[in-house]
Protein backbone atom coordinates (compact mmCIF):
# COMPACT_ATOMS: atom_id res chain seq x y z
CA UNK A 1 0.00 0.00 0.00
CA UNK A 2 1.44 3.00 -1.08
CA UNK A 3 1.21 6.85 -0.42
CA UNK A 4 -0.12 6.80 -4.24
CA UNK A 5 -2.90 4.57 -4.43
CA UNK A 6 -4.66 6.75 -1.88
CA UNK A 7 -7.31 8.77 -3.10
CA UNK A 8 -8.32 12.30 -0.86
CA UNK A 9 -11.19 13.97 0.05
CA UNK A 10 -10.56 17.51 1.08
CA UNK A 11 -12.47 18.68 3.98
CA UNK A 12 -10.79 21.37 5.79
CA UNK A 13 -12.28 21.20 9.11
CA UNK A 14 -12.45 18.68 11.76
CA UNK A 15 -15.35 16.15 10.70
CA UNK A 16 -15.92 15.64 14.73
CA UNK A 17 -15.90 19.25 16.61
CA UNK A 18 -15.91 20.86 13.56
CA UNK A 19 -12.88 22.83 15.10
CA UNK A 20 -10.75 25.00 12.14
CA UNK A 21 -7.45 24.48 11.15
CA UNK A 22 -4.75 26.86 13.54
CA UNK A 23 -1.33 27.32 13.61
CA UNK A 24 -1.18 25.36 16.90
CA UNK A 25 -3.19 22.08 15.28
CA UNK A 26 -3.65 22.37 11.19
CA UNK A 27 -5.66 19.09 10.96
CA UNK A 28 -4.66 15.66 10.58
CA UNK A 29 -5.95 13.70 7.29
CA UNK A 30 -8.23 10.53 8.78
CA UNK A 31 -8.09 7.73 6.71
CA UNK A 32 -11.83 6.48 6.47
CA UNK A 33 -10.75 2.86 6.67
CA UNK A 34 -7.46 2.74 9.09
CA UNK A 35 -3.96 3.02 7.26
CA UNK A 36 -3.76 -0.07 8.83
CA UNK A 37 -6.44 -2.18 7.68
CA UNK A 38 -5.59 -1.42 3.88
CA UNK A 39 -7.61 1.95 3.58
CA UNK A 40 -7.23 3.56 0.83
CA UNK A 41 -9.34 6.18 0.85
CA UNK A 42 -8.95 9.40 3.18
CA UNK A 43 -10.09 13.05 3.92
CA UNK A 44 -7.52 15.56 4.20
CA UNK A 45 -7.33 18.07 6.65
CA UNK A 46 -10.08 16.21 8.72
CA UNK A 47 -9.12 15.70 12.58
CA UNK A 48 -7.73 17.80 15.24
CA UNK A 49 -5.39 16.48 17.37
CA UNK A 50 -8.00 16.11 19.99
CA UNK A 51 -10.33 13.86 18.25
CA UNK A 52 -7.59 12.59 16.91
CA UNK A 53 -6.37 11.03 19.96
CA UNK A 54 -9.88 9.60 20.66
CA UNK A 55 -9.94 7.72 17.39
CA UNK A 56 -6.67 6.89 17.53
CA UNK A 57 -7.24 5.08 20.66
CA UNK A 58 -9.89 2.80 20.00
CA UNK A 59 -8.14 2.13 16.47
CA UNK A 60 -5.24 1.18 18.77
CA UNK A 61 -7.21 -1.21 20.80
CA UNK A 62 -8.14 -3.05 17.13
CA UNK A 63 -5.51 -3.25 15.19
CA UNK A 64 -2.73 -3.40 18.21
CA UNK A 65 -4.07 -6.10 20.26
CA UNK A 66 -7.22 -8.21 19.13
CA UNK A 67 -5.69 -7.46 15.47
CA UNK A 68 -2.09 -7.89 16.66
CA UNK A 69 -1.64 -12.09 15.65
CA UNK A 70 -3.16 -11.84 12.22
CA UNK A 71 -1.12 -8.36 11.42
CA UNK A 72 2.02 -9.64 12.71
CA UNK A 73 1.75 -12.84 10.63
CA UNK A 74 0.55 -11.41 7.36
CA UNK A 75 2.64 -7.77 8.09
CA UNK A 76 -0.21 -5.40 7.59
CA UNK A 77 0.68 -2.06 6.64
CA UNK A 78 2.09 -0.33 9.22
CA UNK A 79 2.91 4.03 9.87
CA UNK A 80 5.47 3.13 12.25
CA UNK A 81 7.98 2.24 9.92
CA UNK A 82 9.34 -1.36 9.54
CA UNK A 83 7.89 -2.86 13.14
CA UNK A 84 10.31 -4.96 14.66
CA UNK A 85 9.02 -8.28 14.78
CA UNK A 86 9.60 -11.81 16.71
CA UNK A 87 10.66 -14.43 14.30
CA UNK A 88 8.30 -16.32 16.03
CA UNK A 89 5.20 -16.30 17.46
CA UNK A 90 3.74 -18.38 20.48
CA UNK A 91 0.88 -20.38 19.67
CA UNK A 92 -1.11 -22.32 22.05
CA UNK A 93 -2.54 -25.99 21.13
CA UNK A 94 -4.91 -28.10 22.73
CA UNK A 95 -3.59 -31.48 22.53
CA UNK A 96 -5.71 -34.84 22.24
CA UNK A 97 -5.46 -35.42 25.14
CA UNK A 98 -6.70 -31.96 27.03
CA UNK A 99 -3.36 -30.39 27.70
CA UNK A 100 -2.95 -27.30 26.20
CA UNK A 101 0.71 -27.08 24.66
CA UNK A 102 2.58 -23.79 24.14
CA UNK A 103 4.53 -23.79 20.88
CA UNK A 104 6.25 -21.06 19.01
CA UNK A 105 5.57 -21.07 15.26
CA UNK A 106 7.91 -19.24 12.83
CA UNK A 107 6.23 -16.53 11.22
CA UNK A 108 5.96 -17.88 7.61
CA UNK A 109 4.35 -21.30 9.39
CA UNK A 110 1.98 -19.74 11.83
CA UNK A 111 -1.56 -20.18 10.53
CA UNK A 112 -3.53 -16.54 9.67
CA UNK A 113 -6.46 -16.89 11.55
CA UNK A 114 -8.54 -13.96 11.39
CA UNK A 115 -11.27 -12.94 14.25
CA UNK A 116 -14.14 -10.66 13.79
CA UNK A 117 -16.76 -9.80 16.29
CA UNK A 118 -20.76 -10.30 15.37
CA UNK A 119 -22.65 -8.24 16.92
CA UNK A 120 -26.12 -8.09 17.05
CA UNK A 121 -28.17 -6.08 14.97
CA UNK A 122 -28.17 -2.20 15.69
CA UNK A 123 -30.85 -1.70 18.24
CA UNK A 124 -31.55 1.37 17.04
CA UNK A 125 -32.97 -0.30 13.32
CA UNK A 126 -33.78 -3.88 14.96
CA UNK A 127 -36.20 -1.56 17.34
CA UNK A 128 -35.16 -4.44 20.67
CA UNK A 129 -34.93 -3.01 23.85
CA UNK A 130 -31.49 -1.83 24.12
CA UNK A 131 -29.32 -0.39 27.30
CA UNK A 132 -25.84 0.28 26.92
CA UNK A 133 -22.47 -1.10 25.38
CA UNK A 134 -22.26 -3.73 22.14
CA UNK A 135 -23.10 -6.70 22.56
CA UNK A 136 -21.61 -9.54 20.40
CA UNK A 137 -23.47 -13.07 19.57
CA UNK A 138 -20.27 -14.69 18.18
CA UNK A 139 -17.44 -14.79 15.99
CA UNK A 140 -16.23 -15.02 12.21
CA UNK A 141 -13.51 -17.26 12.75
CA UNK A 142 -11.43 -17.21 9.28
CA UNK A 143 -7.91 -19.54 8.66
CA UNK A 144 -8.28 -19.69 5.10
CA UNK A 145 -6.61 -16.35 4.64
CA UNK A 146 -3.68 -17.08 1.76
CA UNK A 147 -0.98 -17.20 3.76
CA UNK A 148 1.47 -19.86 3.65
CA UNK A 149 1.67 -20.90 7.00
CA UNK A 150 -1.23 -23.27 8.28
CA UNK A 151 -2.19 -25.48 11.34
CA UNK A 152 0.10 -27.70 12.03
CA UNK A 153 -0.92 -31.67 11.20
CA UNK A 154 -0.10 -32.90 13.60
CA UNK A 155 -0.99 -35.86 15.01
CA UNK A 156 -1.15 -34.99 18.45
CA UNK A 157 -3.22 -31.35 18.36
CA UNK A 158 -6.99 -31.39 18.36
CA UNK A 159 -7.99 -27.32 18.53
CA UNK A 160 -5.97 -24.39 17.96
CA UNK A 161 -6.89 -22.06 21.31
CA UNK A 162 -7.64 -18.61 20.16
CA UNK A 163 -8.03 -15.86 22.34
CA UNK A 164 -11.16 -13.65 22.73
CA UNK A 165 -11.34 -10.26 21.23
CA UNK A 166 -10.78 -8.45 24.29
CA UNK A 167 -12.28 -4.79 23.08
CA UNK A 168 -15.87 -5.30 21.34
CA UNK A 169 -16.69 -1.91 21.76
CA UNK A 170 -13.24 -0.48 20.33
CA UNK A 171 -14.48 -2.40 17.56
CA UNK A 172 -17.83 -1.14 17.42
CA UNK A 173 -16.91 2.69 17.57
CA UNK A 174 -14.29 1.52 14.62
CA UNK A 175 -16.93 0.81 12.35
CA UNK A 176 -19.08 3.97 13.73
CA UNK A 177 -16.16 6.32 12.79
CA UNK A 178 -15.76 4.56 9.41
CA UNK A 179 -19.15 4.78 8.81
CA UNK A 180 -19.16 8.62 9.44
CA UNK A 181 -16.39 9.41 7.65
CA UNK A 182 -17.33 7.45 4.82
CA UNK A 183 -20.97 8.90 4.67
CA UNK A 184 -18.68 12.51 5.23
CA UNK A 185 -16.66 11.63 2.02
CA UNK A 186 -19.93 10.31 0.17
CA UNK A 187 -22.20 13.69 0.81
CA UNK A 188 -20.01 16.23 2.00
CA UNK A 189 -19.67 17.38 5.56
CA UNK A 190 -22.29 20.24 4.77
CA UNK A 191 -24.67 17.92 4.50
CA UNK A 192 -24.57 16.96 8.72
CA UNK A 193 -25.70 19.36 11.19
CA UNK A 194 -23.59 18.21 14.20
CA UNK A 195 -26.46 17.33 16.07
CA UNK A 196 -28.06 15.37 13.56
CA UNK A 197 -24.77 12.63 13.86
CA UNK A 198 -26.49 10.35 16.30
CA UNK A 199 -23.70 8.06 16.54
CA UNK A 200 -21.14 10.95 17.10
CA UNK A 201 -21.45 10.93 20.87
CA UNK A 202 -20.52 7.08 20.54
CA UNK A 203 -17.01 7.80 18.45
CA UNK A 204 -16.05 10.35 21.01
CA UNK A 205 -16.90 8.00 23.92
CA UNK A 206 -19.63 10.86 25.18
CA UNK A 207 -22.06 8.45 25.35
CA UNK A 208 -21.83 4.38 25.78
CA UNK A 209 -24.46 3.52 22.82
CA UNK A 210 -22.34 2.70 20.11
CA UNK A 211 -24.55 -0.82 20.18
CA UNK A 212 -27.71 1.47 19.53
CA UNK A 213 -26.11 2.22 15.96
CA UNK A 214 -23.70 -0.14 15.48
CA UNK A 215 -24.44 -3.81 14.88
CA UNK A 216 -24.76 -7.19 12.72
CA UNK A 217 -27.76 -7.96 10.55
CA UNK A 218 -28.34 -11.64 10.22
CA UNK A 219 -27.59 -11.91 6.25
CA UNK A 220 -24.28 -12.49 5.06
CA UNK A 221 -23.40 -11.06 1.61
CA UNK A 222 -20.72 -13.13 0.12
CA UNK A 223 -17.91 -11.35 -1.08
CA UNK A 224 -17.34 -10.34 -4.11
CA UNK A 225 -14.37 -9.08 -6.26
CA UNK A 226 -13.25 -6.57 -3.65
CA UNK A 227 -9.87 -6.64 -2.88
CA UNK A 228 -9.81 -5.26 0.74
CA UNK A 229 -12.44 -3.09 2.79
CA UNK A 230 -15.77 -2.16 1.11
CA UNK A 231 -17.89 0.28 2.59
CA UNK A 232 -21.76 1.70 0.75
CA UNK A 233 -23.82 4.36 2.26
CA UNK A 234 -27.46 5.16 1.38
CA UNK A 235 -30.05 7.22 2.17
CA UNK A 236 -33.47 5.68 4.32
CA UNK A 237 -36.44 7.12 5.72
CA UNK A 238 -36.24 10.60 7.88
CA UNK A 239 -32.93 11.40 5.82
CA UNK A 240 -30.88 9.01 7.99
CA UNK A 241 -27.67 7.53 6.28
CA UNK A 242 -27.15 3.57 6.72
CA UNK A 243 -23.43 2.33 6.08
CA UNK A 244 -22.43 -1.01 5.45
CA UNK A 245 -18.76 -1.76 5.91
CA UNK A 246 -17.07 -5.15 5.60
CA UNK A 247 -13.66 -5.69 6.47
CA UNK A 248 -11.33 -8.19 4.02
CA UNK A 249 -14.86 -8.22 1.89
CA UNK A 250 -13.24 -10.89 -0.73
CA UNK A 251 -13.53 -13.42 2.30
CA UNK A 252 -16.74 -15.35 1.78
CA UNK A 253 -19.27 -14.69 4.14
CA UNK A 254 -17.48 -11.55 6.59
CA UNK A 255 -20.00 -10.29 8.80
CA UNK A 256 -21.47 -7.10 7.49
CA UNK A 257 -21.46 -4.32 9.67
CA UNK A 258 -24.54 -2.03 9.63
CA UNK A 259 -23.87 1.41 10.83
CA UNK A 260 -27.03 4.04 11.54
CA UNK A 261 -27.28 6.84 12.96
CA UNK A 262 -26.36 9.53 11.05
CA UNK A 263 -28.94 12.24 9.93
CA UNK A 264 -28.35 14.12 6.79
CA UNK A 265 -29.80 17.73 7.36
CA UNK A 266 -30.79 17.98 4.02
CA UNK A 267 -28.84 18.93 1.11
CA UNK A 268 -28.23 22.86 0.27
CA UNK A 269 -28.18 23.86 -3.18
CA UNK A 270 -27.17 27.11 -3.54
CA UNK A 271 -28.88 29.04 -7.19
CA UNK A 272 -28.27 31.93 -8.28
CA UNK A 273 -31.53 32.38 -10.29
CA UNK A 274 -33.67 34.88 -8.22
CA UNK A 275 -35.60 37.34 -10.00
CA UNK A 276 -37.64 40.68 -8.84
CA UNK A 277 -38.92 43.59 -10.25
CA UNK A 278 -40.08 46.44 -8.37
CA UNK A 279 -43.09 49.22 -10.07
CA UNK A 280 -43.92 52.11 -7.64
CA UNK A 281 -45.91 55.43 -7.59
CA UNK A 282 -44.15 57.66 -5.29
CA UNK A 283 -44.91 61.22 -4.52
CA UNK A 284 -43.71 63.48 -1.64
CA UNK A 285 -44.50 67.24 -0.75
CA UNK A 286 -42.16 69.67 1.15
CA UNK A 287 -42.72 72.17 3.29
CA UNK A 288 -39.70 74.28 3.64
CA UNK A 289 -39.15 76.23 7.21
CA UNK A 290 -40.99 79.05 6.97
CA UNK A 291 -43.33 80.71 9.14
CA UNK A 292 -41.94 78.36 12.09
CA UNK A 293 -43.47 75.40 10.41
CA UNK A 294 -42.09 72.21 8.46
CA UNK A 295 -43.28 69.54 6.95
CA UNK A 296 -42.13 66.75 4.48
CA UNK A 297 -44.93 64.08 3.16
CA UNK A 298 -44.50 60.60 1.56
CA UNK A 299 -46.36 58.28 -0.29
CA UNK A 300 -45.63 55.53 -2.18
CA UNK A 301 -47.69 52.93 -3.85
CA UNK A 302 -45.75 50.14 -4.52
CA UNK A 303 -45.38 46.64 -5.85
CA UNK A 304 -42.15 44.58 -5.82
CA UNK A 305 -42.32 40.82 -6.86
CA UNK A 306 -39.51 38.06 -7.23
CA UNK A 307 -39.51 34.98 -6.39
CA UNK A 308 -37.21 34.70 -3.35
CA UNK A 309 -37.03 37.93 -1.04
CA UNK A 310 -33.25 36.76 1.02
CA UNK A 311 -33.74 36.58 4.43
CA UNK A 312 -32.05 37.44 7.63
CA UNK A 313 -29.74 35.15 9.93
CA UNK A 314 -30.94 33.73 13.38
CA UNK A 315 -29.03 37.05 15.12
CA UNK A 316 -31.37 39.29 12.15
CA UNK A 317 -28.20 39.74 9.93
CA UNK A 318 -29.46 39.88 6.21
CA UNK A 319 -27.81 36.86 4.16
CA UNK A 320 -27.97 36.45 0.31
CA UNK A 321 -29.47 32.73 0.61
CA UNK A 322 -33.00 31.67 1.54
CA UNK A 323 -34.73 28.45 1.74
CA UNK A 324 -37.00 27.82 -1.28
CA UNK A 325 -40.44 26.50 -0.67
CA UNK A 326 -42.39 24.27 -2.67
CA UNK A 327 -41.76 22.86 -5.86
CA UNK A 328 -37.77 23.79 -6.28
CA UNK A 329 -38.03 22.50 -9.55
CA UNK A 330 -40.31 25.34 -10.60
CA UNK A 331 -38.57 28.58 -10.14
CA UNK A 332 -41.95 30.27 -11.10
CA UNK A 333 -44.11 28.20 -8.74
CA UNK A 334 -42.09 30.78 -6.07
CA UNK A 335 -43.28 34.00 -8.05
CA UNK A 336 -45.38 36.02 -5.76
CA UNK A 337 -45.20 39.26 -3.89
CA UNK A 338 -41.74 39.79 -1.96
CA UNK A 339 -41.69 39.41 1.85
CA UNK A 340 -41.14 42.69 2.39
CA UNK A 341 -43.97 44.41 -0.09
CA UNK A 342 -46.25 47.17 1.31
CA UNK A 343 -48.41 48.42 -1.26
CA UNK A 344 -49.44 51.80 0.66
CA UNK A 345 -46.67 53.60 2.57
CA UNK A 346 -47.10 57.17 3.69
CA UNK A 347 -44.87 59.03 6.31
CA UNK A 348 -45.14 62.31 7.74
CA UNK A 349 -42.93 64.18 9.62
CA UNK A 350 -43.32 68.02 10.62
CA UNK A 351 -41.82 70.42 13.21
CA UNK A 352 -43.63 73.58 14.45
CA UNK A 353 -41.83 76.02 15.95
CA UNK A 354 -45.01 77.79 18.17
CA UNK A 355 -45.02 81.06 18.22
CA UNK A 356 -45.17 83.28 21.60
CA UNK A 357 -48.62 84.63 22.02
CA UNK A 358 -48.67 88.79 21.90
CA UNK A 359 -49.54 88.73 25.61
CA UNK A 360 -46.19 86.86 26.58
CA UNK A 361 -44.07 89.98 25.64
CA UNK A 362 -45.67 91.87 29.02
CA UNK A 363 -43.63 89.77 31.29
CA UNK A 364 -39.95 88.36 31.86
CA UNK A 365 -42.01 85.17 32.89
CA UNK A 366 -43.99 84.86 30.13
CA UNK A 367 -40.89 85.54 28.12
CA UNK A 368 -39.36 82.32 29.57
CA UNK A 369 -41.93 80.15 29.95
CA UNK A 370 -44.15 80.66 26.50
CA UNK A 371 -41.68 81.47 24.10
CA UNK A 372 -39.22 79.13 22.56
CA UNK A 373 -41.69 75.81 22.10
CA UNK A 374 -41.59 73.16 19.65
CA UNK A 375 -43.51 70.34 18.62
CA UNK A 376 -42.77 67.37 16.04
CA UNK A 377 -43.60 64.18 15.02
CA UNK A 378 -43.86 61.30 12.79
CA UNK A 379 -46.83 59.46 11.39
CA UNK A 380 -46.47 56.25 9.36
CA UNK A 381 -49.06 54.10 8.39
CA UNK A 382 -48.94 51.42 5.88
CA UNK A 383 -49.82 48.24 4.40
CA UNK A 384 -49.19 45.09 6.20
CA UNK A 385 -46.49 42.43 4.74
CA UNK A 386 -47.71 39.44 2.96
CA UNK A 387 -48.59 36.21 4.86
CA UNK A 388 -47.06 33.50 3.27
CA UNK A 389 -49.46 30.31 4.34
CA UNK A 390 -46.98 27.21 4.86
CA UNK A 391 -47.27 24.04 6.14
CA UNK A 392 -44.33 22.57 8.29
CA UNK A 393 -46.35 19.09 8.84
CA UNK A 394 -46.30 18.20 4.88
CA UNK A 395 -44.01 17.46 2.05
CA UNK A 396 -43.67 13.44 3.54
CA UNK A 397 -43.60 12.03 0.15
CA UNK A 398 -40.42 14.91 -0.84
CA UNK A 399 -37.70 12.72 1.48
CA UNK B 1 -35.80 19.22 -0.99
CA UNK B 2 -36.10 20.25 2.43
CA UNK B 3 -34.61 23.30 4.32
CA UNK B 4 -32.86 21.86 7.11
CA UNK B 5 -34.61 19.47 8.47
CA UNK B 6 -38.02 21.06 7.98
CA UNK B 7 -40.03 20.33 4.98
CA UNK B 8 -41.11 23.76 3.75
CA UNK B 9 -44.06 23.51 1.48
CA UNK B 10 -47.07 25.06 1.36
CA UNK B 11 -50.64 23.84 2.02
CA UNK B 12 -53.62 23.50 -1.05
CA UNK B 13 -56.63 25.59 -1.11
CA UNK B 14 -59.19 24.01 -0.25
CA UNK B 15 -61.90 23.22 -2.86
CA UNK B 16 -63.01 26.49 -4.29
CA UNK B 17 -61.33 28.54 -1.25
CA UNK B 18 -58.99 31.60 -2.96
CA UNK B 19 -57.71 34.56 -1.56
CA UNK B 20 -60.21 36.21 -1.26
CA UNK B 21 -62.51 33.47 0.42
CA UNK B 22 -59.70 32.79 2.54
CA UNK B 23 -60.60 36.63 3.97
CA UNK B 24 -64.16 36.42 4.21
CA UNK B 25 -66.17 34.67 6.69
CA UNK B 26 -63.40 34.62 9.45
CA UNK B 27 -63.82 32.84 12.52
CA UNK B 28 -63.96 34.84 15.55
CA UNK B 29 -60.17 35.53 16.41
CA UNK B 30 -58.59 35.22 12.96
CA UNK B 31 -57.41 36.90 10.71
CA UNK B 32 -57.99 34.70 7.77
CA UNK B 33 -59.87 31.70 7.90
CA UNK B 34 -58.14 28.09 8.32
CA UNK B 35 -60.22 26.41 6.88
CA UNK B 36 -59.52 27.57 3.44
CA UNK B 37 -56.50 25.51 3.57
CA UNK B 38 -55.99 22.16 3.40
CA UNK B 39 -52.65 19.79 3.84
CA UNK B 40 -51.78 17.98 0.13
CA UNK B 41 -52.51 14.25 1.29
CA UNK B 42 -52.05 11.80 -1.41
CA UNK B 43 -53.43 8.49 -0.37
CA UNK B 44 -51.71 5.25 -0.87
CA UNK B 45 -51.90 4.08 -4.55
CA UNK B 46 -52.46 7.75 -6.06
CA UNK B 47 -50.22 9.28 -8.48
CA UNK B 48 -47.93 12.24 -6.49
CA UNK B 49 -49.18 15.55 -7.95
CA UNK B 50 -45.65 16.97 -7.86
CA UNK B 51 -43.94 14.30 -9.94
CA UNK B 52 -45.85 14.78 -13.56
CA UNK B 53 -47.68 11.47 -12.97
CA UNK B 54 -44.67 9.71 -12.88
CA UNK B 55 -44.60 8.42 -9.33
CA UNK B 56 -47.56 6.31 -7.23
CA UNK B 57 -47.50 6.96 -3.46
CA UNK B 58 -47.05 3.35 -1.81
CA UNK B 59 -48.05 4.94 1.27
CA UNK B 60 -50.38 7.65 2.71
CA UNK B 61 -48.34 10.77 2.47
CA UNK B 62 -48.03 14.60 1.64
CA UNK B 63 -46.97 16.27 -1.37
CA UNK B 64 -46.69 20.24 -1.65
CA UNK B 65 -49.66 22.00 -1.97
CA UNK B 66 -50.94 24.47 -5.09
CA UNK B 67 -51.23 27.91 -2.56
CA UNK B 68 -49.07 30.22 -4.15
CA UNK B 69 -46.13 32.18 -2.45
CA UNK B 70 -47.26 35.54 -0.34
CA UNK B 71 -51.00 35.13 -1.13
CA UNK B 72 -52.63 36.96 2.21
CA UNK B 73 -51.92 40.23 3.19
CA UNK B 74 -51.12 41.06 7.27
CA UNK B 75 -52.78 43.19 9.02
CA UNK B 76 -51.73 47.47 8.37
CA UNK B 77 -49.62 49.40 10.30
CA UNK B 78 -50.01 52.27 11.82
CA UNK B 79 -47.58 54.64 14.10
CA UNK B 80 -47.74 57.83 15.55
CA UNK B 81 -44.10 59.45 17.28
CA UNK B 82 -44.66 63.31 18.71
CA UNK B 83 -42.48 65.10 20.58
CA UNK B 84 -42.89 68.60 22.78
CA UNK B 85 -39.54 70.81 22.93
CA UNK B 86 -38.74 73.86 25.14
CA UNK B 87 -35.65 75.61 24.80
CA UNK B 88 -34.16 78.11 26.91
CA UNK B 89 -31.72 80.37 25.43
CA UNK B 90 -29.00 81.73 28.14
CA UNK B 91 -26.33 83.13 25.55
CA UNK B 92 -25.90 84.47 22.05
CA UNK B 93 -25.62 80.59 20.81
CA UNK B 94 -26.02 78.56 23.80
CA UNK B 95 -29.55 77.30 24.68
CA UNK B 96 -31.14 73.97 27.30
CA UNK B 97 -33.53 71.79 25.47
CA UNK B 98 -36.20 70.26 27.48
CA UNK B 99 -37.23 67.38 25.29
CA UNK B 100 -40.89 65.18 25.71
CA UNK B 101 -40.68 62.25 23.42
CA UNK B 102 -43.57 60.07 22.94
CA UNK B 103 -43.18 56.47 20.58
CA UNK B 104 -46.49 55.47 19.90
CA UNK B 105 -48.36 58.24 21.43
CA UNK B 106 -51.75 56.64 20.79
CA UNK B 107 -50.33 53.25 22.40
CA UNK B 108 -51.81 51.70 19.37
CA UNK B 109 -51.46 48.04 18.67
CA UNK B 110 -49.90 46.87 15.62
CA UNK B 111 -50.46 43.48 15.18
CA UNK B 112 -47.67 41.32 13.95
CA UNK B 113 -48.54 38.94 11.02
CA UNK B 114 -50.44 35.36 12.07
CA UNK B 115 -49.39 32.02 12.63
CA UNK B 116 -49.12 31.03 9.03
CA UNK B 117 -47.77 27.54 9.95
CA UNK B 118 -50.94 24.74 9.40
CA UNK B 119 -48.57 22.23 11.44
CA UNK B 120 -50.40 25.10 14.15
CA UNK B 121 -53.38 23.01 13.73
CA UNK B 122 -53.45 19.88 16.22
CA UNK B 123 -53.14 16.89 14.25
CA UNK B 124 -56.40 15.38 15.48
CA UNK B 125 -57.93 18.68 13.67
CA UNK B 126 -56.87 17.61 10.86
CA UNK B 127 -58.33 14.73 8.59
CA UNK B 128 -55.41 12.40 7.72
CA UNK B 129 -57.56 11.46 4.57
CA UNK B 130 -58.68 14.54 2.94
CA UNK B 131 -56.03 16.48 4.82
CA UNK B 132 -59.32 19.23 5.79
CA UNK B 133 -59.07 21.25 9.11
CA UNK B 134 -62.14 19.28 10.61
CA UNK B 135 -61.67 20.65 14.53
CA UNK B 136 -60.17 23.34 16.20
CA UNK B 137 -57.64 25.10 13.91
CA UNK B 138 -55.77 25.74 16.92
CA UNK B 139 -53.85 29.34 16.21
CA UNK B 140 -53.02 28.76 12.35
CA UNK B 141 -54.41 32.18 11.31
CA UNK B 142 -54.67 34.08 15.00
CA UNK B 143 -52.18 36.94 15.38
CA UNK B 144 -50.79 35.85 19.01
CA UNK B 145 -48.08 39.10 18.85
CA UNK B 146 -47.70 42.68 18.29
CA UNK B 147 -44.62 44.28 16.13
CA UNK B 148 -44.39 47.67 18.02
CA UNK B 149 -43.42 48.68 21.50
CA UNK B 150 -46.44 50.19 23.53
CA UNK B 151 -46.02 53.81 24.01
CA UNK B 152 -42.71 55.00 25.40
CA UNK B 153 -42.04 58.23 26.73
CA UNK B 154 -38.53 59.65 26.90
CA UNK B 155 -37.84 62.87 28.98
CA UNK B 156 -34.29 64.53 28.11
CA UNK B 157 -32.28 67.81 28.97
CA UNK B 158 -29.45 69.00 26.09
CA UNK B 159 -27.14 71.72 26.17
CA UNK B 160 -26.89 72.66 22.97
CA UNK B 161 -23.49 74.98 22.34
Amino acid sequence: LTDSAITTVHIGECIYCRARPTTNDPLSDEHIFPFGLYGKRKLAKASCKKCRDITSAFEGKVQQDDMKHLRDVIGFPTRHGKRKLNSTLPHEFVTRNGAVKSVDLSLPDAPAIMILPVFKPPAYVSKQPYDEGIEMTGYFLNASVTHTGSIPKNGDIAEVAIYSLRWPEAWGRMFAKIAYAFAVAEYGLASFRPADVYVLNAILGKTNDVGNWVGCTDERVYGDEFNDQVAGAWIVDNNEVHVIVKLFAWLNSVPEYHVQGVEVGGFLQIQSTAQSTFNSLQMSLTKRLSKGFQFLASYAYGRSIDNASGGSDSTGEARDTINIAGNQLDNRANRGLSDFNRMHRFILSYLWNLQRPTFASHSNAGRLLLANWQIGGIVTAMSGLPIDIIDGGAGSLLG
Amino acid sequence: LNGGNNAFVRPSWAPGANGSTATSNMPAGYVFNPLAFVRPVVLAGQLIPSSNGTAIANATGTDFGNVGRNVLRGPGQVNVDFSVIKRFPFAESRNIELRAEFFNLFNHPNFANPVSNLSAVPATSIDANTGRITGNPGDFGRVISTSNNPRLIQFAVKLNF
